[in-house]
């Protein structure tokens, strides 16, 4: 129980750790924030004028007055939770290259606690940045809505997004040729996760690669936790009905999301047993 | 006793050798001196003998320890690298703070230890200064302060006093001497200043990732004074 306790403690230890160092950082904190929110505007009202929304409506199966905007948000802090907790992959690699990493790896604590600390922190924050997007988007198009399931979404989304950070991070020694995974992995599967349009209106071949692309249940899970907040705006009274409905659908997105989290730290922990993190 | 034992080790990186066929023990509570010129190897040598690193060939045995069961071994060795590893973005009693949680310590404890160890290296001061506030010398303090938070059995430090003034490195000494006599503790270091190695009981030179001298830091001056 006192080892439970001790692993617990390592677990928050390093995660706060993270948090602190990022929220130290107040330049980073802001233009992550800002950045995200000034593309949805750019997308959601240029982007939205030629773009043939009852289309998406169909394709997505969706009932009721929507907008690109609205299509698009929850694509759009998706993306800011898989740039934010992808980019702590970019600081593992570089704690890796500069040494940094050695005082945790040399210590007691074992080395699977130290990659669980880091993803949750990474998850968190990008997280975190995600809900701050929302609550700005909330604010300022009215039509954008929030709810208790989105801080949670957003959550398993950035543990996605951490722990493949982090397993790809393994077979790198120099952050700058981390950076390459950007253009190559993570803005094709953003692409490919239906952010920006509904992967059902794309070729057979896309539609069967998104199958096995991870970003595509996460975003779908944060999509879906949208559809419920809007539906549930619309009519509270339904809520039982709602969760029943809309909820399998959640959880069904949010169990293959942490599938995939549990196939990737797995892996993780497969090939560090043997090698050493420096 | 011999509990550190270093075995035939041989490490390459690429088709360079930096260490090659070395063998050596370190005794409880010597000081033990690791020498030679730049790129001989010793920071390399240093990192397998931490268990940061793992050697093409050969063992490294700490206290009957080999790599795969590092983590058994970590609260043995407190460890002083090269480079700066203290978070600059954090505090002082933060970086101290965490480095004891990861150590096992619970929450109290660690304020205790962390207090007495300011203390010790006159740093009470600076305990809620960031990092990169600090001078190179309170760093080092602080960084040697940290490897010694969980009482290890043997301190490793790769060039511990390396861009310090004189009256600095005097001070690191004092109180690394006071470390190994008063506490028994075993202590590993490399370094490049002769006065330093003369303060140790035993010396491996190394060269171009080869041993060439091992034996008494008395014999190492009589003999390589001047050629190293």
């Amino acid at each position: 129980m006192e080892k439970f306790k001790i692993t617990i403690l390592q677990i928050i230890i390093i995660s706060y750790r993270e948090f602190l160092k990022w929220w130290r950082n107040k330049f980073k904190v802001i233009t992550t924030v800002i950045q995200p929110f000034i593309w949805t505007i750019f997308f959601g009202l240029g982007l939205g004028k030629i773009v043939n929304i009852n289309e998406i409506a169909r394709a997505i199966n969706y009932q009721g007055e929507i907008s690109y905007l609205l299509f698009i948000f929850p694509g759009m802090i998706s993306t800011t939770v898989i740039f934010i907790s992808f980019n702590f992959g970019h600081s593992f690699v570089e704690e890796k290259e500069r040494g940094f990493l050695r005082p945790l790896i040399l210590s007691p604590t074992p080395d699977w606690v130290i990659v669980l600390g880091k993803i949750l922190s990474a998850g968190f924050i990008g997280a975190l940045q995600g809900l701050i997007v929302n609550l700005l988007g909330f604010i300022y198009f009215k039509e954008i809505s929030i709810t208790f399931l989105t801080f949670p979404a957003l959550l398993v989304l950035g543990i996605l997004t951490a722990t493949l950070g982090i397993f790809l991070g393994l077979f790198f020694k120099k952050a700058g040729s981390y950076d390459i995974l950007l253009f190559y992995v993570i803005i094709p599967a953003i692409l490919l996760s239906g952010a920006y349009f509904p992967v059902e209106l794309t070729p057979l071949w896309m539609i069967r690669l998104a199958q096995f692309n991870p970003f595509y249940y996460g975003v779908e899970t944060v999509k879906k936790v949208f559809v419920f907040s809007l539906s549930l705006e619309k009519d509270f009274s339904n809520l039982k009905e709602l969760i029943i409905t809309k909820g399998i659908g959640i959880f069904e997105g949010a169990l293959y999301t942490f599938l995939f989290i549990a196939f990737f730290f797995v892996l993780i922990n497969v090939i560090i047993k043997n090698k050493s993190l420096d | 006793m011999r509990f550190i034992s270093v075995k035939n080790i041989t490490k390459r990186y690429g088709n360079v050798f930096a260490l090659e066929n070395i063998n050596f023990e370190v005794k409880e509570g010597e000081i033990f001196g690791i020498v030679g010129p730049n790129g001989a190897g010793k920071s390399t040598l240093i990192k397998i003998l931490t268990m940061a690193i793992k050697p093409d060939e050969g063992e490294v045995l700490i206290y009957g320890s080999d790599f795969k069961n590092r983590k058994k071994v970590a609260k043995k060795l407190g460890i002083v690298f090269q480079e700066t590893t203290l978070d600059v973005i954090l505090t002082v009693r933060e970086n101290l703070f965490f480095h004891a949680i990861l150590f096992g310590f619970s929450s109290s404890i660690s304020k205790n230890l962390i207090k007495n160890l300011a203390s010790f290296f006159n740093f009470e001061n600076y305990l809620d200064m960031k990092i990169s506030e600090l001078s190179g010398g309170t760093r080092r303090k602080v960084e040697i302060a940290r490897a010694l938070l969980h009482s290890p059995k043997v301190l490793v430090m790769d060039e511990p006093t390396l861009g310090l003034d004189i009256e600095s490195r005097n001070q690191l000494w004092s109180y690394i001497k006071e470390l190994n006599e008063k506490n028994g503790m075993t202590i590993i270091l490399t370094s490049h200043y002769l006065e330093e190695i003369s303060l140790c009981d035993r010396v491996l030179v190394l060269d171009s990732g080869k041993m060439r001298f091992l034996g008494s830091s008395k014999e190492f001056i009589k003999n390589f004074y001047g050629k190293v």
